[in-house]
C-alpha cells in the first residue's frame, strides 16, 4: 500500500456571489469542482492550469486558509478543514506554502530576519540565538547573502524576494510544502537554482510537494505526476513521463502546443 | 585576541547609536526640521512656564489693564483685568499643547483599535461598529461636541471628553480603509500560516502597515484639537476662568479687538504657529516612515530622463557610421542610477541596432539592464535618480538624448511605441479603454474626437479583440489579462510606429495566451512593418519572434546574432548556460542545471568580464581588463576571450 500523505475527495469550493436588487441570488461560482487526487509521500505532484481554473483555491484549501464546502480533504488521516479550526499551528507545522506574487508576501515593513523569525518562533519555539542561527541557514538554503537578513522587502528583486518567501515557508519544517506558481517571477538561471533547491531539499527532508503551475516545462522538470486542471474540474491526471509525450485531453493538447521553445530542432 | 572583540562591541554600540533610518531621513526633510524647531521651542518655553521667572498668570492688577505691549515689567502687555499676557500665555499654550496632544493619541488610541478590529474581522463586526461609527458622523461635528458638553457640563476635561469622542470617526473609518488594502496582501495569510496569533497578526503585520496614516492623522489631528478646544473655551465651555489657555484667552480678548488689540492677536499668532510647526512634522513624518520613499525620495520625476551634454555622453564613442541612419541605434548607451552614495550602471555601453520591419530580441535577466535599456529610448528612466551618461540614442540620425521635449514626446507613442508588461497598471481603470486607444489616435493623427473613436474601434479590431465596438465602451477591469494587453498593443499602433519597444509584454499571460499575443505580434509586424525591440527573460519567446537577439548581462551586451544561430551555438559560456538552465519540454531526462552564484549588482562590477566570477571556463585574463564585445562570425558578436576555444 503507497503512503498517502494529501488526499482530497470530491473537493468543492463554491463562492457566493453577491445578491442583485431584487433579483434571486445568482448560482455560487465554483472555483473547485469535484476535485479528487491523492500525493504521495515525498513525491511531487504537479498541478497545471491557466488563471481561473481553480489551482489557487484548491492551494489556500490545503494549507487551511479557505474551508471547502464540500468533499474532504486530510493530511495525514486528519481532516484539514478541522485541524485549521482546532489546532492551526499542528497544521501549520505539517503543510506550508508559497506564495505566486513575491512581493506581496512579505511584509514590506519587516526586514527578512523579522519574516523568517516569526515561524521558527511560533511553530518551532526558537528565540535568540537559535533562531538567528537558523535564520542564518535558512538564507543560505535559498542562497541569498547573509547581510540581506536585515533588509526590507522592496530592496530585493522579485526572485529574491520569492527566496524569502520559499525560506520563510521552509522554517516551520513542513512534511508538505504547497508552492503556488512558485518560479514563474524567477529569473531563468534563479528559477533553475529553486528548481534544483527544491529538488535537492525533497531527497534530503522527504518533502511533499504540491506544485502549482502554469508553466509546463517547469512542471515537467519537477513534478513525478500530473494533473491538468480546467474551470475547477480535473481533465488528465497521470504520470509526468506519460502527460507530457502522449496527452490526451484536448485541453493538455492545446497548452502543450502553446508554450514557445527555445530549442532548436 | 582581544583586538577582534574590541573591534565587535565598537561595531555593535556603533550601530546601536547610529540614529534610526527614519529619523535620518525625517532630518533630510528641511520643511519638517523647521516644524519640529518650531513646535520644540514652543513645547519647551510651555514645559519651562513654571520655572521661568514670570508673573502669577491669574493675578490681577486693576490699576494696569490693557497696558500695550512692552510695557517695562509686561513685555507683551496685560489684559483687561491687568494679568501678564506672556504669563497667561505660556501657561495657556502649555495647557492647550497638553490637551490637544492627550486628546489627539486618546482619539487616535480608540479609532484605530474600531477600525483594525472592523478591517481584520470584517462580516458582522465590520458592520456593526461601521455603523456604530456612522451614527456618530450623522450628527454635525461641532453640534455633537457643544450637546456633550451641554451633558457634561462645561469644563475644559468635559471639552476634551467631547473632542476625542467627536474625533473617533475619523480615525476608525481611516484605519479601517487603509486596512482593508492591506489584510487581503499575501503577507496577511502567510502570517497566519506563521501560526501567529490574531493579535501579533493585527499588531505585529497589520498595524505598522497603516501606521504612518496613524502618525500623520494624529499630528494634523493635535492641530484641530488645540483649535477645538480653543474654540470650546472661545464660546466660554472649555476653560474656566481665571484658567488660561489659549482658547479663552482668544475669546476674552474678541471683545477688546477695537480697544486693544494685542490681547487677542497673541493667542491667535501662537495657536497658528503651533498648527503650522505641527503640519509640517506631520507631513515629514508620514514621509519618513515609507520605506519605499528611502531610495527614491519624495522627488516627482520629470518628464523625460536627465542625459548629460552631448559632448560628454559622445567622448570616446567612434566616428557615427551608416547605421546611425536607421529607425534607431544606440551608441554607447550608459544610464546610471544614483542612489545615495552608489552608483549604479544598470546600462554599462550597449550597442544595439535595429533596421527597418526588424524584429531584435534583448534577452537577460532582471538587473541585466534590459528593462533600462528600452526605457532610456525614449527617456521614460525616472530621473532622479535614473540618467544618461554616455552614448548616443539615434532614431534617423536624431539623437533622441538632446532633441527638444516637444519633438521626444512626438516620437514617443508616435514613431515609437511602447508596451509594457502588465496591461493592469498601465491602463488608467477609470476610462473605458477605446477612450484610451483614442485619446492616442487624436494625439499623434491629430484626429477629432468622432474620427479617432472609430480608428480606435478599427485598431481594436486589429488586435482581434471580438466586438470591437462594444468592447471600446468596456473599462480594463472588465477584461481579461489578455484583452488588456491586446489593448495595450493597440494604443501602441495608434500611429503606425516604425518601432514597437514591447517590456515583456507576454509575462503575465497565461501559456495559451501569450500564444495569441505572440502570434498577433508577428502578424501586426508582417503586416505593417513595424520594427520590434522585444525585450524578455525568456529564450523560447524571443525564438519565437525575433530575427536577431542581444543577450545582456550586468548591464551589457555579451553575446549578440541570429536568434537560430545563437541557440545553435551560444559563443558565450552566459548564454549557454543560461539556455541550459531553461526547463526544454519533452526532455525529461535533460534536467536543469543552474548556474551557481548570483548575477552582479550593478554598483559593484567586477573588473573585466562580469559573469567570470560564476562561470566554470574562466581564466586569469578574464578579470584582468576590459573586454571588448568582438566579432565572431557573421553577424555574431561575444564579449569573451575565449568565444573561439571548444
Amino acid at each position: 500500500m503507497s503512503d498517502i500523505v494529501l488526499r482530497a475527495e470530491d473537493l468543492v469550493r463554491e463562492f457566493r456571489r453577491p445578491r442583485r436588487l431584487l433579483r434571486p441570488r445568482p448560482p455560487g461560482l465554483r472555483a473547485v469542482d469535484g476535485v479528487s487526487l491523492a500525493v504521495e509521500r515525498g513525491r511531487t505532484l504537479g498541478i497545471v492550469g491557466e488563471s481561473g481554473c481553480g489551482k489557487s483555491t484548491l492551494a489556500r484549501m490545503v494549507v487551511g486558509l479557505i474551508a471547502p464546502t464540500g468533499g474532504a480533504l486530510t493530511i495525514d488521516g486528519r481532516s484539514i478543514p478541522e485541524l485549521a479550526r482546532a489546532d492551526r499551528r499542528a497544521l501549520c507545522r505539517r503543510v506550508q506554502m508559497v506564495f505566486q506574487d513575491p512581493s506581496g508576501s512579505l511584509n514590506p515593513r519587516k526586514t527578512v530576519r523579522d519574516i523568517l523569525t516569526a515561524p521558527l518562533r511560533a511553530l518551532r519555539g526558537l528565540d535568540g540565538a537559535a533562531a538567528r542561527a537558523r535564520v542564518a541557514e535558512l538564507m543560505d538554503l535559498v542562497s541569498l547573502r547573509p547581510e540581506f537578513a536585515d533588509r526590507h522587502p522592496h530592496e530585493f528583486s522579485g526572485g529574491q524576494a520569492q527566496r524569502i518567501g520559499i525560506a520563510r515557508a521552509l522554517a516551520a519544517e513542513p512534511e508538505v510544502l504547497v508552492l503556488d506558481e512558485p518560479v514563474s517571477a524567477l529569473d531563468v538561471s534563479v528559477q533553475a537554482q529553486v528548481l534544483q533547491l527544491l529538488g535537492d531539499l525533497q531527497a534530503r527532508l522527504g518533502l511533499t510537494y504540491l506544485f502549482i503551475s502554469h508553466d509546463l516545462a517547469v512542471v515537467e522538470a519537477i513534478a513525478h505526476d500530473v494533473v491538468v486542471m480546467q474551470r475547477g474540474k480535473v481533465v488528465e491526471a497521470a504520470p509526468a513521463e506519460r502527460i507530457f509525450a502522449d496527452p490526451r485531453h484536448d485541453y493538455t493538447k492545446l497548452l502543450l502546443g502553446s508554450v514557445p521553445r527555445a530549442a532548436v530542432p | 585576541m582581544s583586538a577582534p572583540a574590541a573591534s565587535l562591541t565598537v561595531t555593535r554600540s556603533a550601530r546601536r547609536f547610529a540614529l534610526p533610518p527614519a529619523l535620518t531621513r525625517l532630518l533630510h526633510n528641511r520643511t519638517a526640521t523647521a516644524g519640529a524647531l518650531l513646535l520644540a521651542a514652543v513645547a519647551l518655553v510651555a514645559l519651562l512656564a513654571p520655572v521661568l521667572p514670570l508673573q502669577p498668570p491669574d493675578a490681577s492688577h486693576l490699576a494696569l489693564r490693557l497696558k500695550p505691549v512692552l510695557t517695562p515689567g509686561h513685555l507683551l502687555g496685560t489684559d483687561q483685568l491687568g494679568r501678564d499676557i506672556l504669563s497667561r500665555l505660556l501657561w495657556g499654550t502649555r495647557l492647550s499643547l497638553a490637551v490637544g496632544v492627550f486628546a489627539a493619541l486618546m482619539s487616535s488610541l480608540l479609532g484605530s483599535t474600531i477600525g483594525l478590529a472592523a478591517a481584520y474581522r470584517g462580516g458582522l463586526v465590520d458592520a456593526a461598529l461601521m455603523r456604530g461609527i456612522d451614527t456618530l458622523m450623522a450628527f454635525p461635528y461641532l453640534l455633537l461636541a457643544l450637546a456633550i458638553v451641554a451633558a457634561l457640563g462645561p469644563g475644559l476635561f468635559n471639552a476634551m471628553m467631547a473632542i476625542i469622542v467627536v474625533n473617533v470617526p475619523f480615525f476608525a473609518r481611516g484605519v479601517r480603509g487603509a486596512a482593508l488594502s492591506v489584510v487581503r496582501a499575501d503577507f496577511m495569510a502567510a502570517a497566519r500560516l506563521c501560526g501567529l496569533s490574531d493579535l501579533r497578526i493585527v499588531f505585529g503585520e497589520l498595524l505598522p502597515n497603516v501606521m504612518p496614516g496613524i502618525v500623520i492623522g494624529v499630528s494634523t489631528t493635535v492641530g484641530w484639537m488645540i483649535l477645538e478646544t480653543a474654540g470650546l473655551s472661545f464660546l466660554g465651555l472649555g476653560a474656566q476662568p481665571p484658567q488660561a489657555d489659549l482658547g479663552g484667552m482668544l475669546g476674552e480678548g474678541r471683545n477688546l479687538l477695537q480697544v486693544a488689540p494685542h490681547v487677542a492677536t497673541i493667542p491667535g499668532l501662537v495657536i497658528l504657529l503651533l498648527a503650522i510647526a505641527i503640519n509640517l512634522l506631520g507631513d515629514g513624518l508620514r514621509d519618513a516612515l515609507d520605506p519605499k520613499l528611502k531610495a527614491g525620495g519624495t522627488a516627482r520625476s520629470r518628464a523625460r530622463t536627465d542625459a548629460a551634454s552631448g559632448e560628454e555622453r559622445r567622448r570616446g564613442l567612434p566616428a557615427p557610421l551608416a547605421l546611425a541612419r536607421l529607425p534607431l541605434a544606440l551608441r554607447g548607451l550608459r544610464t546610471e542610477f544614483r542612489v545615495g552614495r552608489s552608483v549604479y550602471a544598470a546600462v554599462g555601453g550597449v550597442d544595439i541596432a535595429v533596421a527597418r520591419g526588424e524584429a531584435v530580441g534583448i534577452v537577460g535577466e532582471s538587473g541585466s539592464g534590459k528593462t533600462v535599456t528600452a526605457l532610456s529610448v525614449l527617456g521614460l528612466v525616472a530621473s532622479p535618480p535614473g540618467r544618461i551618461v554616455g552614448g548616443e540614442i539615434l532614431h534617423h540620425g536624431e539623437d533622441l538624448a538632446e532633441v527638444p521635449l516637444r519633438r521626444l514626446q512626438d516620437v514617443r507613442g508616435g514613431r515609437i511605441a511602447c508596451v509594457f508588461q502588465d496591461p493592469g497598471t498601465s491602463l488608467n481603470p477609470l476610462i473605458p479603454v477605446g477612450e484610451q486607444v483614442a485619446e492616442v489616435v487624436r494625439r499623434h493623427a491629430g484626429l477629432g474626437r468622432r474620427a479617432a473613436m472609430a480608428r480606435a474601434v478599427s485598431l481594436l479590431d486589429a488586435v482581434m479583440i471580438p466586438e470591437p465596438a462594444e468592447t471600446a465602451r468596456r473599462y480594463p477591469h472588465e477584461m481579461s489579462g489578455g484583452q488588456r494587453q491586446r489593448v495595450g498593443i493597440a494604443m501602441a499602433l495608434a500611429d503606425d510606429p516604425e518601432i514597437i519597444i514591447a517590456d515583456e509584454p507576454t509575462t503575465a499571460l497565461d501559456v495559451t495566451t501569450q500564444a495569441k499575443v505572440l502570434r498577433l505580434l508577428n502578424d501586426l509586424r508582417r503586416e505593417r512593418g513595424s520594427a520590434l525591440l522585444f525585450i524578455s527573460h525568456d529564450f523560447g519567446v524571443i525564438a519565437s519572434l525575433c530575427d536577431r537577439v542581444h543577450v545582456m548581462y550586468g548591464g551589457r551586451v555579451v553575446e549578440s546574432g541570429p536568434v537560430a544561430e545563437v541557440l545553435r551555438h551560444p559563443r558565450h559560456p552566459y548564454t549557454r548556460r543560461l539556455l541550459a538552465c531553461v526547463p526544454a519540454l519533452g526532455s525529461r531526462t535533460g534536467r536543469v542545471a543552474p548556474i551557481p552564484g548570483l548575477p552582479p549588482s550593478t554598483d559593484a562590477l567586477p573588473t573585466g568580464c562580469a559573469f567570470a566570477p560564476r562561470c566554470d571556463r574562466a581564466l586569469p585574463a578574464c578579470t584582468s581588463g576590459d573586454i571588448a564585445l568582438r566579432p565572431v562570425g557573421p553577424d555574431r558578436h561575444a564579449r569573451c576571450i575565449r568565444a573561439d576555444d571548444e
